[in-house]
Protein backbone atom coordinates (compact mmCIF):
# COMPACT_ATOMS: atom_id res chain seq x y z
CA UNK A 1 0.00 0.00 0.00
CA UNK A 2 1.31 3.36 -0.86
CA UNK A 3 2.18 6.18 1.71
CA UNK A 4 -0.91 8.47 0.39
CA UNK A 5 -3.27 5.11 0.48
CA UNK A 6 -1.68 4.33 4.34
CA UNK A 7 -2.43 7.96 4.93
CA UNK A 8 -6.44 7.99 3.50
CA UNK A 9 -6.37 4.61 5.53
CA UNK A 10 -5.78 6.60 8.66
CA UNK A 11 -7.60 9.49 8.04
CA UNK A 12 -10.72 7.23 8.92
CA UNK A 13 -9.33 5.54 11.70
CA UNK A 14 -10.71 7.57 14.62
CA UNK A 15 -13.76 7.79 12.65
CA UNK A 16 -14.26 3.77 12.39
CA UNK A 17 -13.93 3.86 15.71
CA UNK A 18 -16.57 5.80 16.41
CA UNK A 19 -18.99 3.15 14.99
CA UNK A 20 -18.57 1.04 18.31
CA UNK A 21 -20.92 0.10 20.02
CA UNK A 22 -19.68 0.51 23.85
CA UNK A 23 -21.53 2.50 26.81
CA UNK A 24 -19.75 5.64 25.84
CA UNK A 25 -20.15 5.37 22.14
CA UNK A 26 -24.12 5.17 22.92
CA UNK A 27 -24.17 8.37 25.06
CA UNK A 28 -25.64 11.82 23.91
CA UNK A 29 -23.33 12.88 21.59
CA UNK A 30 -24.18 16.28 23.44
CA UNK A 31 -23.17 14.98 26.84
CA UNK A 32 -19.96 14.46 25.11
CA UNK A 33 -19.03 17.69 23.67
CA UNK A 34 -19.99 19.51 26.92
CA UNK A 35 -17.63 17.02 29.21
CA UNK A 36 -14.97 17.65 26.32
CA UNK A 37 -15.05 21.57 26.29
CA UNK A 38 -15.49 21.22 30.12
CA UNK A 39 -12.34 19.14 30.35
CA UNK A 40 -10.43 21.78 28.29
CA UNK A 41 -11.54 24.70 29.76
CA UNK A 42 -10.18 22.93 33.53
CA UNK A 43 -7.22 21.70 32.12
CA UNK A 44 -6.31 24.80 30.12
CA UNK A 45 -7.32 27.44 33.27
CA UNK A 46 -4.67 25.56 34.97
CA UNK A 47 -1.64 27.55 35.86
CA UNK A 48 1.52 27.53 33.76
CA UNK A 49 3.98 27.02 37.07
CA UNK A 50 1.16 24.00 38.20
CA UNK A 51 2.37 21.14 36.11
CA UNK A 52 1.47 18.61 38.63
CA UNK A 53 -2.63 20.16 38.93
CA UNK A 54 -2.52 18.50 35.76
CA UNK A 55 -1.90 15.17 36.88
CA UNK A 56 -5.24 14.08 38.48
CA UNK A 57 -6.46 15.13 34.72
CA UNK A 58 -5.33 12.41 32.99
CA UNK A 59 -7.75 10.00 34.78
CA UNK A 60 -10.11 11.26 32.34
CA UNK A 61 -8.57 10.06 29.11
CA UNK A 62 -7.32 6.51 30.61
CA UNK A 63 -10.63 6.32 32.10
CA UNK A 64 -12.93 7.20 28.97
CA UNK A 65 -10.40 4.84 26.67
CA UNK A 66 -10.75 1.72 28.55
CA UNK A 67 -14.65 1.85 29.04
CA UNK A 68 -14.62 2.85 24.75
CA UNK A 69 -12.38 0.13 23.99
CA UNK A 70 -10.42 2.13 22.18
CA UNK A 71 -6.99 1.28 21.24
CA UNK A 72 -4.26 3.91 22.36
CA UNK A 73 -1.38 3.58 20.07
CA UNK A 74 -3.62 5.08 17.18
CA UNK A 75 -4.96 8.15 19.58
CA UNK A 76 -1.10 8.55 20.85
CA UNK A 77 -0.07 8.73 17.13
CA UNK A 78 -2.43 11.44 16.52
CA UNK A 79 -0.85 13.38 19.64
CA UNK A 80 2.07 13.18 19.01
CA UNK A 81 1.64 14.92 15.62
CA UNK A 82 0.71 18.09 17.80
CA UNK A 83 3.40 17.60 20.50
CA UNK A 84 5.94 19.17 18.11
CA UNK A 85 3.91 22.53 18.04
CA UNK A 86 3.64 22.36 21.99
CA UNK A 87 7.15 21.58 22.29
CA UNK A 88 8.42 24.30 19.99
CA UNK A 89 5.98 26.89 22.18
CA UNK A 90 7.70 25.47 25.45
CA UNK A 91 11.02 25.88 24.55
CA UNK A 92 11.13 29.36 24.40
CA UNK A 93 9.91 29.65 28.16
CA UNK A 94 12.89 27.62 28.91
CA UNK A 95 15.24 30.57 26.94
CA UNK A 96 13.49 32.93 28.48
CA UNK A 97 12.01 32.55 31.93
CA UNK A 98 15.21 31.20 33.29
CA UNK A 99 14.60 32.25 37.29
CA UNK A 100 14.23 29.66 39.66
CA UNK A 101 10.73 28.66 40.83
CA UNK A 102 11.16 25.88 42.82
CA UNK A 103 13.92 23.80 44.50
CA UNK A 104 13.47 20.12 45.02
CA UNK A 105 15.89 18.38 47.14
CA UNK A 106 18.79 20.83 46.62
CA UNK A 107 17.52 20.98 42.63
CA UNK A 108 17.19 24.24 41.45
CA UNK A 109 13.56 24.00 38.69
CA UNK A 110 13.27 27.27 36.60
CA UNK A 111 9.77 28.75 35.79
CA UNK A 112 10.71 28.16 32.51
CA UNK A 113 10.92 24.48 32.59
CA UNK A 114 7.92 24.31 34.53
CA UNK A 115 5.35 26.02 32.23
CA UNK A 116 7.36 23.92 29.42
CA UNK A 117 6.21 20.82 30.90
CA UNK A 118 2.72 22.37 31.70
CA UNK A 119 2.25 23.56 27.92
CA UNK A 120 2.99 19.63 26.85
CA UNK A 121 0.89 18.22 29.14
CA UNK A 122 -1.98 20.44 28.20
CA UNK A 123 -1.44 19.97 24.83
CA UNK A 124 -1.39 16.37 25.21
CA UNK A 125 -4.00 16.56 27.64
CA UNK A 126 -6.55 18.87 25.07
CA UNK A 127 -5.53 17.00 22.19
CA UNK A 128 -6.45 13.34 23.34
CA UNK A 129 -9.86 14.49 25.25
CA UNK A 130 -10.32 16.16 21.52
CA UNK A 131 -9.28 12.56 19.90
CA UNK A 132 -11.42 10.93 22.31
CA UNK A 133 -14.80 12.81 21.28
CA UNK A 134 -14.33 12.13 17.37
CA UNK A 135 -13.15 8.43 18.37
CA UNK A 136 -16.83 7.92 20.56
CA UNK A 137 -18.71 10.51 18.43
CA UNK A 138 -19.55 10.87 14.56
CA UNK A 139 -18.49 14.30 12.91
CA UNK A 140 -21.84 14.55 11.82
CA UNK A 141 -23.29 13.99 15.22
CA UNK A 142 -20.73 16.71 16.43
CA UNK A 143 -21.14 19.21 13.66
CA UNK A 144 -25.22 18.65 14.77
CA UNK A 145 -24.66 19.65 18.63
CA UNK A 146 -22.14 22.61 17.59
CA UNK A 147 -25.29 23.64 15.75
CA UNK A 148 -27.57 22.86 18.83
CA UNK A 149 -25.19 24.85 20.86
CA UNK A 150 -26.13 27.81 18.24
CA UNK A 151 -22.35 27.90 16.27
CA UNK A 152 -23.23 29.07 12.94
CA UNK A 153 -24.41 26.48 10.82
CA UNK A 154 -21.96 27.67 7.62
CA UNK A 155 -19.17 26.92 10.25
CA UNK A 156 -20.21 23.28 10.78
CA UNK A 157 -20.99 23.02 7.81
CA UNK A 158 -17.39 24.21 6.20
CA UNK A 159 -15.96 21.83 8.93
CA UNK A 160 -17.56 18.86 7.67
CA UNK A 161 -16.99 19.58 4.34
CA UNK A 162 -13.28 20.18 4.63
CA UNK A 163 -12.96 16.63 6.09
CA UNK A 164 -14.58 15.23 3.24
CA UNK A 165 -12.70 16.76 1.01
CA UNK A 166 -9.46 15.68 2.16
CA UNK A 167 -10.31 12.18 1.16
CA UNK A 168 -11.01 13.45 -2.25
CA UNK A 169 -7.86 15.34 -2.65
CA UNK A 170 -5.82 12.41 -1.29
CA UNK A 171 -7.73 10.03 -3.39
CA UNK A 172 -6.70 12.95 -6.56
CA UNK A 173 -2.82 12.35 -5.71
CA UNK A 174 -2.69 8.66 -4.85
CA UNK A 175 -3.74 8.19 -8.59
CA UNK A 176 -1.93 10.78 -9.56
CA UNK A 177 1.08 9.25 -7.88
CA UNK A 178 1.02 6.08 -8.96
CA UNK A 179 0.47 7.20 -12.76
CA UNK A 180 4.00 8.91 -11.79
CA UNK A 181 5.93 6.12 -10.19
CA UNK A 182 4.99 3.84 -12.73
CA UNK A 183 6.60 6.34 -15.72
CA UNK A 184 9.58 7.31 -13.52
CA UNK A 185 10.55 3.83 -11.85
CA UNK A 186 14.04 4.95 -10.82
CA UNK A 187 12.35 7.99 -8.91
CA UNK A 188 11.44 8.39 -5.59
CA UNK A 189 8.71 10.67 -5.29
CA UNK A 190 7.97 13.72 -7.55
CA UNK A 191 10.84 15.53 -9.08
CA UNK A 192 11.11 19.12 -8.19
CA UNK A 193 11.05 20.00 -12.04
CA UNK A 194 7.72 18.03 -12.28
CA UNK A 195 6.58 19.70 -9.37
CA UNK A 196 4.76 22.87 -10.68
CA UNK A 197 2.87 20.32 -13.40
CA UNK A 198 2.16 17.58 -11.18
CA UNK A 199 0.66 20.64 -8.22
CA UNK A 200 -1.05 22.41 -11.85
CA UNK A 201 -2.87 19.22 -12.51
CA UNK A 202 -3.97 18.07 -9.12
CA UNK A 203 -5.80 21.48 -9.04
CA UNK A 204 -7.67 20.79 -11.72
CA UNK A 205 -8.91 17.46 -10.85
CA UNK A 206 -9.65 17.99 -7.65
CA UNK A 207 -11.85 20.88 -8.59
CA UNK A 208 -13.11 19.14 -11.09
CA UNK A 209 -13.59 16.18 -9.00
CA UNK A 210 -15.49 18.60 -6.33
CA UNK A 211 -17.68 19.62 -9.12
CA UNK A 212 -18.62 16.28 -9.74
CA UNK A 213 -19.44 15.51 -5.94
CA UNK A 214 -20.84 18.79 -5.20
CA UNK A 215 -24.00 18.37 -8.43
CA UNK A 216 -24.43 14.77 -7.25
CA UNK A 217 -25.01 16.47 -3.64
CA UNK A 218 -27.49 19.41 -5.11
CA UNK A 219 -29.32 16.34 -6.88
CA UNK A 220 -30.34 15.18 -3.67
CA UNK A 221 -31.79 18.50 -2.19
CA UNK A 222 -28.63 19.83 -0.57
CA UNK A 223 -29.16 23.46 -0.72
CA UNK A 224 -25.83 24.75 0.92
CA UNK A 225 -26.34 23.36 4.75
CA UNK A 226 -25.83 19.92 5.88
CA UNK A 227 -28.55 19.01 7.59
CA UNK A 228 -28.23 18.26 11.37
CA UNK A 229 -29.23 15.22 12.96
CA UNK A 230 -29.57 13.54 16.67
CA UNK A 231 -31.81 16.19 17.73
CA UNK A 232 -32.86 13.97 20.40
CA UNK A 233 -33.04 15.34 24.02
CA UNK A 234 -30.56 13.99 26.29
CA UNK A 235 -31.50 11.33 29.04
CA UNK A 236 -31.03 10.44 33.06
CA UNK A 237 -27.57 8.71 32.08
CA UNK A 238 -26.39 11.68 29.28
CA UNK A 239 -27.08 13.94 32.87
CA UNK A 240 -25.94 11.63 35.19
CA UNK A 241 -22.94 11.75 33.02
CA UNK A 242 -22.17 14.99 32.50
CA UNK A 243 -22.86 15.90 35.94
CA UNK A 244 -20.25 13.57 37.40
CA UNK A 245 -17.28 14.38 34.80
CA UNK A 246 -18.02 18.16 35.57
CA UNK A 247 -18.25 18.05 39.06
CA UNK A 248 -14.79 15.93 38.92
CA UNK A 249 -13.40 18.46 36.54
CA UNK A 250 -14.53 21.09 38.97
CA UNK A 251 -12.45 18.87 42.09
CA UNK A 252 -9.78 18.59 40.05
CA UNK A 253 -9.48 22.26 39.08
CA UNK A 254 -10.33 23.90 42.50
CA UNK A 255 -8.45 22.13 44.46
CA UNK A 256 -4.48 21.33 44.60
CA UNK A 257 -5.08 17.25 45.07
CA UNK A 258 -1.66 16.31 44.58
CA UNK A 259 -0.37 18.93 46.91
CA UNK A 260 -3.07 17.64 49.24
CA UNK A 261 -2.01 14.27 48.40
CA UNK A 262 1.36 14.83 49.14
CA UNK A 263 0.77 16.80 52.38
CA UNK A 264 -0.83 13.49 53.44
CA UNK A 265 1.85 11.39 53.11
CA UNK A 266 4.51 13.81 54.41
CA UNK A 267 2.64 13.54 57.97
CA UNK A 268 2.29 9.71 57.67
CA UNK B 1 -43.02 11.62 -17.41
CA UNK B 2 -40.25 13.17 -19.49
CA UNK B 3 -40.55 15.39 -22.31
CA UNK B 4 -37.39 16.75 -24.01
CA UNK B 5 -37.83 19.18 -26.58
CA UNK B 6 -35.30 20.78 -28.83
CA UNK B 7 -32.46 20.39 -26.31
CA UNK B 8 -29.36 22.01 -26.97
CA UNK B 9 -26.27 22.28 -24.64
CA UNK B 10 -23.14 24.28 -25.53
CA UNK B 11 -20.25 23.73 -23.53
CA UNK B 12 -18.59 27.42 -22.62
CA UNK B 13 -15.99 26.63 -24.94
CA UNK B 14 -18.06 26.18 -27.89
CA UNK B 15 -18.63 22.90 -28.55
CA UNK B 16 -21.96 21.92 -29.22
CA UNK B 17 -22.62 18.86 -27.01
CA UNK B 18 -26.40 18.17 -27.89
CA UNK B 19 -28.45 19.83 -31.22
CA UNK B 20 -31.99 20.15 -31.24
CA UNK B 21 -32.72 16.79 -29.19
CA UNK B 22 -36.43 15.58 -28.99
CA UNK B 23 -37.21 12.81 -26.51
CA UNK B 24 -40.55 11.06 -24.70
CA UNK B 25 -40.35 9.19 -22.06
CA UNK B 26 -43.57 7.17 -20.83
CA UNK B 27 -44.62 6.37 -17.53
CA UNK B 28 -42.99 3.26 -16.39
CA UNK B 29 -41.13 2.85 -19.49
CA UNK B 30 -37.41 2.09 -19.73
CA UNK B 31 -35.34 3.61 -22.38
CA UNK B 32 -31.17 3.47 -22.89
CA UNK B 33 -29.35 6.14 -24.14
CA UNK B 34 -26.66 4.75 -26.47
CA UNK B 35 -24.31 6.23 -28.10
CA UNK B 36 -20.27 6.23 -29.20
CA UNK B 37 -17.71 8.44 -26.19
CA UNK B 38 -18.54 12.20 -26.98
CA UNK B 39 -21.93 11.51 -28.05
CA UNK B 40 -23.87 13.39 -25.26
CA UNK B 41 -25.67 10.63 -23.05
CA UNK B 42 -24.07 11.73 -19.89
CA UNK B 43 -24.57 15.67 -20.79
CA UNK B 44 -28.18 15.37 -22.11
CA UNK B 45 -28.97 13.70 -18.28
CA UNK B 46 -27.16 16.38 -16.51
CA UNK B 47 -29.05 19.29 -18.67
CA UNK B 48 -32.21 17.25 -17.82
CA UNK B 49 -31.14 18.16 -13.97
CA UNK B 50 -30.08 20.82 -14.28
CA UNK B 51 -26.24 20.37 -13.55
CA UNK B 52 -25.54 21.44 -17.28
CA UNK B 53 -26.69 24.56 -18.60
CA UNK B 54 -28.99 24.30 -21.54
CA UNK B 55 -28.90 26.71 -24.17
CA UNK B 56 -31.94 26.32 -25.70
CA UNK B 57 -34.77 23.85 -25.20
CA UNK B 58 -37.00 22.50 -22.81
CA UNK B 59 -37.32 19.69 -20.08
CA UNK B 60 -40.46 18.75 -17.84
CA UNK B 61 -40.76 15.44 -15.81
CA UNK B 62 -43.02 14.42 -14.13
CA UNK B 63 -45.49 17.50 -14.90
CA UNK B 64 -42.29 20.53 -13.57
CA UNK B 65 -40.73 21.95 -15.87
CA UNK B 66 -36.85 22.63 -15.54
CA UNK B 67 -36.63 25.84 -14.72
CA UNK B 68 -34.59 27.50 -12.06
CA UNK B 69 -37.06 28.25 -9.51
CA UNK B 70 -38.43 24.04 -10.29
CA UNK B 71 -34.88 22.98 -9.77
CA UNK B 72 -35.01 21.50 -6.31
CA UNK B 73 -39.27 20.28 -7.32
CA UNK B 74 -37.45 18.63 -10.20
CA UNK B 75 -34.65 16.88 -8.47
CA UNK B 76 -36.51 15.54 -5.83
CA UNK B 77 -38.85 13.81 -8.64
CA UNK B 78 -36.12 12.81 -10.83
CA UNK B 79 -32.98 10.86 -8.85
CA UNK B 80 -29.90 10.25 -10.99
CA UNK B 81 -27.16 7.88 -10.16
CA UNK B 82 -23.74 9.18 -11.44
CA UNK B 83 -21.05 7.08 -13.52
CA UNK B 84 -18.46 7.03 -11.02
CA UNK B 85 -20.43 6.08 -7.16
CA UNK B 86 -17.36 7.79 -5.17
CA UNK B 87 -18.92 11.38 -6.04
CA UNK B 88 -21.55 10.45 -4.84
CA UNK B 89 -20.71 8.58 -1.75
CA UNK B 90 -19.08 11.42 0.35
CA UNK B 91 -20.54 11.01 4.03
CA UNK B 92 -18.74 8.84 6.73
CA UNK B 93 -21.04 5.58 6.13
CA UNK B 94 -23.71 4.09 3.36
CA UNK B 95 -25.99 4.94 6.15
CA UNK B 96 -25.19 8.82 6.10
CA UNK B 97 -25.02 8.72 2.25
CA UNK B 98 -28.62 6.95 2.20
CA UNK B 99 -30.23 9.79 4.35
CA UNK B 100 -28.59 12.63 2.86
CA UNK B 101 -31.40 13.14 0.81
CA UNK B 102 -34.57 12.30 2.98
CA UNK B 103 -32.50 14.63 5.38
CA UNK B 104 -32.15 17.22 3.16
CA UNK B 105 -36.09 16.75 2.27
CA UNK B 106 -36.39 17.69 5.93
CA UNK B 107 -37.66 14.31 7.15
CA UNK B 108 -38.02 13.55 10.55
CA UNK B 109 -34.90 11.66 12.07
CA UNK B 110 -37.00 8.28 12.86
CA UNK B 111 -38.68 8.38 9.24
CA UNK B 112 -35.12 8.89 7.27
CA UNK B 113 -33.91 5.44 9.88
CA UNK B 114 -37.08 4.00 8.51
CA UNK B 115 -36.70 4.60 4.45
CA UNK B 116 -32.78 4.13 4.71
CA UNK B 117 -34.01 0.75 5.98
CA UNK B 118 -36.56 -0.08 3.53
CA UNK B 119 -34.49 0.52 0.77
CA UNK B 120 -31.37 -0.96 1.79
CA UNK B 121 -33.60 -4.36 2.44
CA UNK B 122 -35.13 -3.57 -1.08
CA UNK B 123 -31.83 -3.90 -2.77
CA UNK B 124 -30.67 -6.53 -0.70
CA UNK B 125 -27.81 -4.29 1.21
CA UNK B 126 -28.80 -4.25 4.91
CA UNK B 127 -25.28 -5.11 5.42
CA UNK B 128 -23.88 -2.19 3.83
CA UNK B 129 -25.66 -0.37 6.21
CA UNK B 130 -23.03 0.90 8.54
CA UNK B 131 -19.99 0.04 6.56
CA UNK B 132 -17.83 3.10 4.97
CA UNK B 133 -18.66 3.73 1.61
CA UNK B 134 -14.74 3.93 0.60
CA UNK B 135 -14.28 0.57 1.89
CA UNK B 136 -16.67 -1.01 -0.16
CA UNK B 137 -16.10 -3.20 -3.46
CA UNK B 138 -17.01 -1.23 -6.71
CA UNK B 139 -20.72 -3.63 -7.03
CA UNK B 140 -21.13 -2.15 -3.83
CA UNK B 141 -20.34 1.32 -4.01
CA UNK B 142 -22.92 1.23 -7.23
CA UNK B 143 -25.60 -0.24 -4.78
CA UNK B 144 -25.20 1.97 -2.21
CA UNK B 145 -25.19 5.05 -5.13
CA UNK B 146 -28.73 3.65 -6.07
CA UNK B 147 -29.69 3.38 -2.83
CA UNK B 148 -28.87 6.82 -2.15
CA UNK B 149 -31.42 7.82 -4.94
CA UNK B 150 -34.18 5.72 -4.24
CA UNK B 151 -34.50 7.15 -0.60
CA UNK B 152 -35.52 10.37 -2.14
CA UNK B 153 -38.51 8.11 -3.52
CA UNK B 154 -38.17 9.72 -6.86
CA UNK B 155 -41.02 9.08 -9.79
CA UNK B 156 -38.09 8.69 -12.69
CA UNK B 157 -34.47 7.41 -12.27
CA UNK B 158 -31.54 8.81 -14.69
CA UNK B 159 -28.48 6.12 -14.52
CA UNK B 160 -25.34 7.84 -16.13
CA UNK B 161 -23.50 4.01 -16.87
CA UNK B 162 -24.32 1.93 -14.45
CA UNK B 163 -22.16 -0.73 -15.10
CA UNK B 164 -19.31 0.69 -15.97
CA UNK B 165 -15.83 -0.85 -13.78
CA UNK B 166 -18.24 -3.53 -12.89
CA UNK B 167 -16.83 -7.19 -13.09
CA UNK B 168 -19.13 -9.76 -15.02
CA UNK B 169 -21.75 -10.66 -11.31
CA UNK B 170 -21.53 -7.17 -10.35
CA UNK B 171 -22.41 -6.32 -13.63
CA UNK B 172 -25.11 -8.64 -13.71
CA UNK B 173 -26.47 -7.79 -10.32
CA UNK B 174 -26.93 -4.24 -10.91
CA UNK B 175 -28.52 -5.39 -14.24
CA UNK B 176 -31.14 -7.52 -12.24
CA UNK B 177 -31.62 -4.56 -9.45
CA UNK B 178 -32.45 -2.15 -12.22
CA UNK B 179 -35.00 -4.69 -13.89
CA UNK B 180 -36.80 -4.70 -10.80
CA UNK B 181 -37.29 -1.45 -9.83
CA UNK B 182 -40.71 -0.07 -11.38
CA UNK B 183 -39.31 3.52 -12.22
CA UNK B 184 -39.46 5.19 -15.26
CA UNK B 185 -36.05 4.98 -16.63
CA UNK B 186 -33.06 6.37 -18.60
CA UNK B 187 -30.18 4.55 -18.43
CA UNK B 188 -27.22 6.14 -20.60
CA UNK B 189 -24.97 3.00 -21.22
CA UNK B 190 -22.04 1.53 -23.64
CA UNK B 191 -23.17 -1.64 -22.04
CA UNK B 192 -25.50 -2.74 -24.58
CA UNK B 193 -26.12 -6.50 -23.23
CA UNK B 194 -27.33 -4.66 -19.92
CA UNK B 195 -29.48 -2.37 -22.34
CA UNK B 196 -31.05 -5.12 -24.31
CA UNK B 197 -31.82 -6.85 -21.03
CA UNK B 198 -33.21 -4.06 -18.90
CA UNK B 199 -34.71 -1.38 -21.74
CA UNK B 200 -37.80 -2.18 -24.02
CA UNK B 201 -36.67 1.09 -25.96
CA UNK B 202 -33.50 2.65 -27.17
CA UNK B 203 -32.56 6.06 -28.11
CA UNK B 204 -29.06 6.00 -29.96
CA UNK B 205 -27.14 9.41 -29.81
CA UNK B 206 -24.50 10.79 -32.52
CA UNK B 207 -22.96 13.80 -32.04
CA UNK B 208 -25.15 15.02 -29.83
CA UNK B 209 -28.50 14.08 -32.11
CA UNK B 210 -30.80 11.23 -31.49
CA UNK B 211 -29.98 8.93 -34.63
CA UNK B 212 -32.45 6.64 -33.85
CA UNK B 213 -35.46 5.61 -31.18
CA UNK B 214 -37.21 2.55 -31.35
CA UNK B 215 -37.47 -0.82 -29.75
CA UNK B 216 -34.04 -2.53 -28.09
CA UNK B 217 -34.48 -5.10 -30.09
CA UNK B 218 -34.99 -4.01 -33.31
CA UNK B 219 -32.39 -1.31 -33.27
CA UNK B 220 -29.65 -3.00 -31.48
CA UNK B 221 -29.37 -5.33 -33.93
CA UNK B 222 -29.47 -3.44 -36.88
CA UNK B 223 -25.81 -3.82 -37.76
CA UNK B 224 -25.59 -0.81 -39.68
CA UNK B 225 -27.05 1.59 -37.44
CA UNK B 226 -24.85 0.72 -34.94
CA UNK B 227 -21.57 1.14 -37.39
CA UNK B 228 -23.40 4.55 -38.02
CA UNK B 229 -23.38 5.76 -34.44
CA UNK B 230 -19.81 4.25 -33.71
CA UNK B 231 -20.78 1.12 -31.46
CA UNK B 232 -20.90 -2.44 -32.26
CA UNK B 233 -23.81 -5.67 -32.27
CA UNK B 234 -24.09 -6.77 -28.18
CA UNK B 235 -21.82 -9.24 -27.61
CA UNK B 236 -25.17 -11.72 -26.93
CA UNK B 237 -25.81 -11.14 -30.51
CA UNK B 238 -22.55 -12.19 -31.94
CA UNK B 239 -20.89 -8.56 -31.34
CA UNK B 240 -17.16 -8.07 -31.40
CA UNK B 241 -15.45 -9.52 -28.27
Amino acid sequence: MSKISNAMAELYTVEQLAAKDTGVHKLHPMAKLLTTIVFIVAAVSCGRYEPLRLVPFVFYPVLLMAAAELPYRPLLKRVALALPFALLAGVSNLIFDSGTALVVLGVSISGGTLSFVTVVLKTYLCVMALLILTATTTLADISAQLVRLKVPVIMTTVLTMTYRYIATLLDEVSSMSAAYALRSPNTRGVRMRHMGQFAGQLLIRSVDRAERVYSAMKLRGYSGLVPGHNSAPMKGKDWAYLALIAAALAVFRIFDIPSALGGLFGSI
Amino acid sequence: MIEVRELTVTYPDGTRALENVFLSVEEGERVALVGANGAGKSTLLMAMVGVCAKSAGSVTIAGIELTKKNLPTLRAHAGMVLQNPDDQLFCATVFDDVAFGPRNLGMDEKDVAKRVDSVLADLGAEKLRDRMPHRLSGGEKRVAAIASVLSMRPSVMLFDEPTSFLDPRARRHVAELLSCLPHTMLIATHDLDMALDVCERVVVLREGRVLADGPARDLLTDGELMEAAGLELPLCLGGKT
